[in-house]
Parts: C-alpha cells; sequence; structure tokens
C-alpha cells in the first residue's frame, strides 16, 4: 500500500526534490515546519513530464488535497445514497455474482447497509485526511465487495470507481516534496496510473460508439429526456452531437494522461460531463465523480487559493482551548454517533465500527496532544454528521423501506410488516405505509389495528380514496353498514365526486334496500 | 538473501504493476468483443450509452409450459436486468426454478427488440437439461 513521506532520488528537473514531512507526519498534518526543510529545488513547477513517465508524475498537493476532499466526499454521500438500493439485495435468497468468487458473503439488505454505512462513514474520513493510510484500502476492499458481490450493480462507474480506488491506495498520504516557495508537491505514479486508466474508459466508450445506430444520432435521440438539452441537441442535430460526442472521447483519451495538453483535456472533459449530466440519464453520481477526477488536471493555483481559503475559514478553531476542542468535539461525536444508532436504518453495526476506527485515529494520534486528538474526532463527528445530512434530506431512508416492503409484498415475504413499520418510523405520515399495515392487519384478523391503521391513513392523505374504501370495506364485513357510509361519506368531503367513493356508497345504500 | 530479492524486485515491481493493469484494462474488454456469449452482457467493456443498453426484451419462464409470474419470484430489480437480455441472469433465474421444481422442464423464451433492424427470439428449450441459452 502507499507509503508514508519519504525521500526518493530525483531524475534531472529544475532543482533537487526533498522530502517535506518527516516520517511520522500523515496527510491530515500541517506542512514541515520551514526550519525544518533542507534546500529546495529552485522553481516550483512541476517536473514530471521531464523525468520519468511513471515514476516522477508529480502533482501539487493542493490538487490532490482539493481532489480528496471532493471525490471522497462525493463516494461519502454517495454510499449514503446506496442505502436505498440495500433491500433488493438477497430478496427471496437470489444473487447473481458479478465474478463466480464461492467466498464472497452472499449479501442481502442487513449486510449492503452495513457496507454502505461504513463507507459512507470511512470516505467522509478519508475526504478531510483522516487515517487515509488504513481506510483507503479498507473502503477500497468495501467497494469491491459491494459491486463485485451482485449483478444488481449495473452501475459501469462503479466499477471504474473500484480501479480507481485500488489505485488511489498507492497514492502517498503526505507530501513528498517542498518547493523553494513553500508549495507542497506530491509525486506518484499511481496518480498517472489513474489518468491512464480514465483515457482507456474514453478510448474503449469511443471504440463502443462506432456504431451506425450512434453516429446517426438515433440512439442519442432515444436516451436524452425531453427537455432544454433535447431542444438544444435537436438544434445542432442528434447526427452531429454524436459524432462530437465520439470525437470528444477519442481526443480525452488522447490528452488526459498528458501534462502538457490538460489546458485541452480539463475543458473538454468537464464539458462533456456536465452536458452528460443536463441530459437527466439515470447514471448516479457519475458525472460528479468524473467533474472531481478532473481536479487533478487543473493547474495547482486554483486549488492553492482554495486550500488558502479554507485554512483561513478554520484558522479561527487554532484560537479554541485544546481541552474546549476535545470536549466539543468528543461530545459533536458522541450525539453524531446516537443519532446514526437510532435510525430506523440498520446502521447501528456500521455507526459502532465506524465509531472504533475514528476512535483508533483519534488514538493514533495521541502523540500529536490534545488538539490532534480534537481534530480526528471532529472529523468523526462531520462523518456522522453528513451522513444524518444526507438521511435527513433525501427520500433514500423511506425509498429502502418503501422498496423492501413493495418487494416483500410482491413476493410474499414474511418481511412485509417490519418493512412498513419500518417506513413509519422514517415518515410517520406515510399514508403508503398505514394502508398496507392496515392490509396486513385485516389478514390476521387484528381489526382494530387495522381500523387505526386506515384512520391514519385517512388523517394524513385525506385527498387519497383507498383508505376510506378500505376503512368501509373493513366496517361493511364487519356488519356495520352505517360506519361504512359514514367513513365513505367523509371521504367524499375530502374528495367531492370521486367515482370510486360515490359508487361503493350507492352500492352500499343499495344493499340496505 | 532477502534484502537482495527486495532490492531486485523494488525497482521493477510498480512497472511490472503498472503494465498489468494497463494491458489488462487494454485487453479486457476486447473480451466482449471477440470472445463473450452474451452480446447483451456489456460489463466490463466500457460500453457507456451503447446501443446494446437500449435493448428490451420480452421474458418469459414458463415450468411444464405454465407461465411463470417473475414478479413474485424474482425482485424487480432482477427482472429489469433479464429485460435488457442478460443470459446470465435468466440461466439463474431458471436454475433456481428447475430447483423448486425437481423433475419439471423449465423453458425461457426471450424476444428482443434492438434499436436498429429486426426484434429476435432466444431460448425455448428446457433449461434444466441444457442449462446455458
Amino acid at each position: 500500500m502507499a507509503k508514508r513521506t519519504r525521500s526518493q532520488q530525483r531524475r534531472p528537473g529544475p532543482g533537487p526534490a526533498v522530502p517535506a514531512a518527516s516520517p511520522a507526519a500523515t496527510a491530515s498534518t500541517a506542512p514541515a515546519p520551514a526550519a525544518a526543510r533542507p534546500p529546495v529545488r529552485a522553481a516550483a513547477l512541476p517536473t514530471a513530464t521531464r523525468g520519468r513517465f511513471w515514476l516522477d508524475f508529480e502533482l501539487s498537493w493542493a490538487s490532490w488535497a482539493l481532489f480528496r476532499l471532493c471525490f471522497f466526499g462525493l463516494h461519502a454521500i454517495d454510499a449514503v445514497l446506496q442505502l436505498a438500493h440495500a433491500p433488493r439485495y438477497g430478496a427471496g435468497g437470489f444473487n447473481v455474482p458479478q465474478l463466480p468468487l464461492p467466498l464472497l458473503p452472499a449479501p442481502d439488505r442487513t449486510g449492503m447497509s452495513f457496507v454502505y454505512g461504513l463507507l459512507a462513514i470511512a470516505f467522509a474520513l478519508c475526504a478531510v485526511g483522516v487515517a487515509v493510510r488504513v481506510l483507503l484500502p479498507l473502503a477500497a476492499a468495501l467497494y469491491a465487495y459491494a459491486y463485485f458481490v451482485s449483478q444488481l450493480d449495473s452501475y459501469q462507474h462503479h466499477y471504474l470507481m473500484c480501479l480507481v480506488l485500488f489505485l488511489l491506495c498507492f497514492v502517498p498520504t503526505a507530501p513528498t516534496s517542498v518547493g523553494a516557495d513553500g508549495r507542497r508537491w506530491l509525486r506518484s505514479w499511481a496518480l498517472r496510473l489513474v489518468l491512464v486508466q480514465l483515457a482507456i474508459v474514453y478510448l474503449w466508450a469511443a471504440v463502443a460508439k462506432v456504431d451506425p445506430a450512434w453516429l446517426d444520432g438515433k440512439l442519442l435521440a432515444s436516451q436524452v429526456q425531453p427537455g432544454r438539452m433535447r431542444s438544444l441537441i435537436d438544434g445542432l442535430g442528434f447526427g452531429a452531437v454524436a459524432v462530437l460526442v465520439l470525437a470528444t472521447e477519442v481526443a480525452l483519451a488522447a490528452t488526459i494522461w498528458h501534462r502538457r495538453l490538460w489546458f485541452v483535456a480539463a475543458p473538454l472533459g468537464v464539458g462533456l460531463h456536465l452536458g452528460i449530466e443536463l441530459i437527466d440519464l439515470d447514471i448516479g453520481l457519475f458525472s460528479y465523480y468524473m467533474i472531481a477526477s478532473y481536479l487533478l488536471v487543473v493547474p495547482g493555483a486554483p486549488a492553492e487559493a482554495a486550500l488558502r481559503f479554507g485554512r483561513r475559514l478554520v484558522a479561527p478553531l487554532a484560537r479554541v482551548p485544546a481541552g474546549t476542542a476535545l470536549a466539543v468535539t468528543a461530545a459533536a461525536l458522541i450525539a453524531g454517533v446516537i443519532h446514526v444508532l437510532r435510525h430506523p436504518l440498520p446502521l447501528a453495526r456500521a455507526a459502532l465500527v465506524g465509531l472504533a476506527l475514528v476512535a483508533g485515529a483519534a488514538l493514533a494520534a495521541r502523540r500529536g496532544g490534545a488538539r490532534a486528538i480534537a481534530g480526528r474526532l471532529g472529523a468523526g463527528a462531520l462523518a456522522f454528521a453528513s451522513m444524518a445530512a444526507v438521511l435527513a434530506t433525501t427520500d433514500v431512508a423511506a425509498d429502502h423501506f418503501r422498496t423492501w416492503g413493495g418487494a416483500s409484498r410482491r413476493m410474499g415475504l414474511p418481511s412485509e410488516r417490519a418493512a412498513y413499520q419500518g417506513l413509519l418510523a422514517v415518515d410517520p405520515r406515510s399514508e403508503y405505509a398505514h394502508f398496507y399495515l392496515g392490509q396486513l392487519d385485516v389478514k390476521a384478523g387484528a381489526l382494530d389495528a387495522a381500523r387505526a391503521h386506515f384512520a391514519d391513513g385517512q388523517r394524513v392523505a385525506p385527498t387519497r380514496v383507498r383508505c376510506y374504501l378500505a376503512g368501509a370495506n373493513l366496517e361493511a364485513g364487519g356488519g356495520d353498514r352505517a360506519a361504512a357510509m359514514a367513513t365513505l361519506e367523509r371521504g367524499l368531503a375530502a374528495v367531492p365526486g370521486d367515482p370510486e367513493l360515490l359508487q361503493r356508497l350507492a352500492a352500499l345504500r343499495g344493499a340496505g334496500g | 538473501m532477502i534484502s537482495t530479492l527486495r532490492s531486485w524486485f523494488r525497482p521493477a515491481w510498480p512497472h511490472a504493476f503498472i503494465a498489468g493493469v494497463v494491458a489488462l484494462q487494454l485487453l479486457l474488454p476486447l473480451h466482449y468483443y471477440l470472445v463473450r456469449h452474451d452480446e447483451h452482457d456489456e460489463r466490463f467493456a466500457w460500453r457507456m450509452f451503447s446501443s446494446t443498453r437500449s435493448l428490451t426484451c420480452d421474458v418469459e419462464l414458463r415450468v411444464d409450459d405454465r407461465p411463470i409470474e417473475l414478479g413474485r419470484e424474482f425482485h424487480d430489480a432482477w427482472i429489469a436486468i433479464a429485460r435488457r437480455g442478460r443470459r446470465a441472469v435468466i440461466e439463474a433465474m431458471a436454475a433456481r426454478l428447475c430447483k423448486q421444481h425437481p423433475g419439471s422442464t423449465v423453458t425461457a423464451f426471450l424476444t428482443c427488440k434492438p434499436v436498429r433492424g429486426e426484434p429476435y427470439s432466444v431460448g425455448g428449450f428446457d433449461l434444466c437439461t441444457i442449462p446455458r441459452l
């Protein structure tokens, strides 16, 4: 795996490279003190293209740090979003793995929730540079498991991310040299290999488009959703845009790995992926991952500026007394862990393992004193808070339980009730959950419970008629025709003139003579 | 001895690793174009937005000639993949039905409609005795 900072022999370049940080330093540590810096090279410009193609590939540390923040931050968010899909794994005991790997544990809802939950925490910690050396290989392995364990994950970019994460494990976790101007540099063949990997993907993607269905624009036209982008492409001609996309992919395959051609690759690549995002395909966060990847090929100056801005933002935190910082971050971490532990999604194991990882990182930083420990605990608190924020601001948890319930109902699985109860725990105003729980209670003969669910369904969604109809059927089935008619009349008061309610009411009145 | 071996391999290993990764990534997609049995299975071939991805298939599985309600047996997500014509998934579905109904015949019928060209059919034989489509 990746080595920590170590001195490396440089090939001819503008000046000698120097080790930037002590062997104990990590990516999350402060820059090496100026006094500790041995002679520096004369210029701060990267020299990789003059040296060995692979081994001398160099990037500004700021570019890497910004890439790391955005790339792993996106992964942390994506892992939480994937929780919505966890219930489909192992449903009905059926699975087809990507590769015949019989030793992989069979996936199921709780197992995949654990994997995605832990990935969210690990990636969030990696994003801010905590314990990257340990957490990134762990995250890469979990990510690879999540992808390869089942063909249910049909996103090609998840396969690409498996490869990229694996390669990123070989990137040093601290700067490898410092320039005359104090700028830090990272030398890594693995970063060059990531860019070559992206070039190979573009190359094969272009080969796949050498197809009459793509070249005449018919395929593109079938994939672009209606909207402004479709109108725009239509104006240019689908065939012309299809050829342009193919040419762009060829150009990216030829340029993204070559530093001197990055001025071509960066705008082309970002433009291509922004365009793909705007046509609203069902490709998850693929465009965002790719755009984040282009942070590796943009000039270092904007990244340096972004990093300086970030440092200014967090500078006031340095003035907080160490003891206070420790207490506050520990409290925030505990609050975050408790929040995730109490969440209806099966995240308890992930939260506990995540807490253990944060504690391990804090323990490893103990030689840096209370402030270093507070930094690790703060990063942990941030990881749990980001997971809680995504869960609170999206429908991930509700979708998890809704799809679990729906599949359980269709497949006749005993998990149906637990799924709807989980949905109610996440969203007490779910008419869907009340309706189906009421139906299950009717089947089980728990009529009072069913009546209560139908009444709750009518209360939370007064304009949806199915809980009125189900409630009326329940009362009529029990012989209470008046109560059934009263339920339907309540429904008609909320949804005047609804044909289904009117029809049922007429039938009841007719039955009563 | 060990240190000598280390000194030999240390400079060589990144290059060997890099060569392996690049070669694998350049060649693996060729598997799809040259060898792969199922042209509907585009995994590991980087065929983004391909015409195959836009293909849709009607899938029917029968046990002793009685149609199976797929939604009762398999999750919707698997049915969606089967409707893209991925044979490995349909074969696994059939294998499961064969296990559930020993001694019965399990037949898969696929009718696929490509973006260009005529619809075509796959299957129609007992997958319990010939398990590959």
